[in-house]
């Protein structure tokens, strides 16, 4: 067996699997599901137009917390390289040129 | 040409052993476990009243999860997406035991470990898809904190993982392939040198990936009332339970067979084997619940910074001598 085969192979499995699973939980899920409730509420009000409560800013998804996380390097990226200004692209793109040039020296010279 | 009896083996296998039921049966005795080590070493009593030290506990909690309760459905909630995100989830973890030898249809291939890591990532992507698939702020903080955990707990899985086939499978007519890492691994002083980095950094990130104290942010009981999981009741919670502790069944099962060497000194063919394999899955259970009940739960920078420092650094130095040995 080749990687593609077993790629195609096991994802099937993969979803005969999960078919079974969920035709089990619709099964058991339609006995014991239930409505009462169905507004949704935030501390303790109920919300009418519950999209304009429910979505958090975008700035606390994902990227929130990664820029927490790395927040160094995340100002270096927004002070220092992307000021806006032509020139500094500029040189950022040349390094970026620059280095890929220099990798690809590395791997075909020396490693290949 | 795929024979009719090899594929009917291999739904089997996928099915019940080491598929979907022994892993759901091996996730709840883990729970069990877990649950009772915790409390004991908490000076509690842990799970008691159902079955024999409660180890029936946990099967009592999920079957009572999904046939008596409830469960509350609400505007804005896409109920069946989390659920086939969740199925589907299951279903990668069942299929990716069939890359280990004590399934009885094993799939093998060069550089199959790709598909094997594939397969791993699913169950992860699935719990960080529940809280985008309920409207709470709760949710989506928790699923935002799962997702930027996974940022940084993945890679020193994969790391770890291809760093330590590599070396067990050198020279062997399958490179990179899970099977022959675990079946017959080469095996020099450097190459266990690797093994024992990976295994730590692996260890860690097994913490991280599967939401374990002091890594729990995305649940954060007391912070964000459960974060993913806090709306969920009835069925739906009964699958993410499975699927979570499911998750770590695998997980350190995968650790046991992989960097510990399955039943070495014994083979695997051996009636002895398998209770190697088990002391060894709970010397690493062990471990895993001493840290869980010993420390408190950190910030998500502060886990971010343990994950690089710690984890990735490792992982990265063991894939290094990896590729040099």
């Amino acid at each position: 067996m080749d990687v593609l085969t077993l790629t195609v192979f096991t994802t099937t499995l993969m979803l005969l699997v999960g078919l079974i699973v969920l035709v089990s939980y619709l099964v058991v899920r339609k006995e014991g599901s239930s409505k009462s409730g169905s507004e949704p509420y935030l501390c303790g009000e109920s919300m009418d137009d519950f999209k304009a409560y429910i979505s958090v800013g975008s700035s606390n998804l994902y990227w929130g917390s990664v820029s927490a996380i790395l927040k160094k390097f995340y100002e270096v990226l927004r002070d220092r390289v992307h000021t806006g200004i032509l020139n500094d692209w500029l040189v950022l793109m040349s390094l970026w040129f620059f280095t890929a040039v220099i990798i690809s020296f590395i791997v075909v010279f020396v490693g290949g | 040409m795929v024979y009719i009896h090899e594929v009917l083996l291999a739904v089997i296998s996928v099915l019940i052993y080491p598929g979907l039921i022994f892993l759901i049966v091996l996730g709840l005795l883990t729970q069990w476990f877990m649950r009772k080590l915790v409390g004991r070493l908490q000076n509690r009593i842990g799970p008691k009243y159902v079955g024999p030290l409660g180890l029936a506990q946990p099967f009592a909690d999920v079957i009572k999860l999904m046939f008596v309760k409830e469960e509350l459905s609400f505007k804005g909630r896409l109920d069946k997406f989390l659920a086939i995100f969740m199925a589907l989830g299951l279903g990668a973890l069942a299929t990716a035991m069939l890359f280990t030898p004590i399934s009885p249809y094993v799939v093998k291939a060069p550089y199959d470990v790709i598909v094997f890591i594939y397969l791993m990532f699913w169950a992860t992507v699935a719990f960080s898809l529940i809280g985008l698939s309920l409207s709470n702020p709760y949710t989506i903080v928790g699923s935002s904190r799962l997702l930027t955990q996974i940022l940084f707990a993945e890679p020193v899985i994969v790391i770890s993982v291809i760093a330590t086939t590599l070396v067990l499978s050198r020279n062997s007519e399958t490179p990179l392939s899970m099977y022959s890492s675990i079946v017959n691994p080469r095996l020099d002083m450097l190459g266990l040198v690797v093994i024992v980095l990976s295994l730590i950094a692996f260890l860690l990130a097994i913490m991280v990936k599967a939401m374990i104290k002091p890594f729990d942010i995305p649940e954060a009981e007391t912070e964000l009332a459960g974060g993913l999981l806090a709306e969920l009741s009835g069925p739906t919670l009964a699958l993410a339970i499975i699927l979570h502790y499911s998750e770590i069944a695998f997980l350190t099962l995968i650790a046991t067979l992989l960097f510990l060497g399955g039943p070495y000194p014994l083979s695997y063919g051996d009636y002895l084997g398998s209770l190697v394999i088990t002391v060894k899955y709970l010397v690493m259970l062990f471990i895993i619940t001493l840290i869980r009940a010993s420390v408190g739960r950190i910030r998500i920078e502060q886990a971010a910074s343990i994950v690089v420092k710690y984890m990735l650094t490792v992982s990265v130095v063991a894939l290094i001598i990896a590729s040099l040995a």
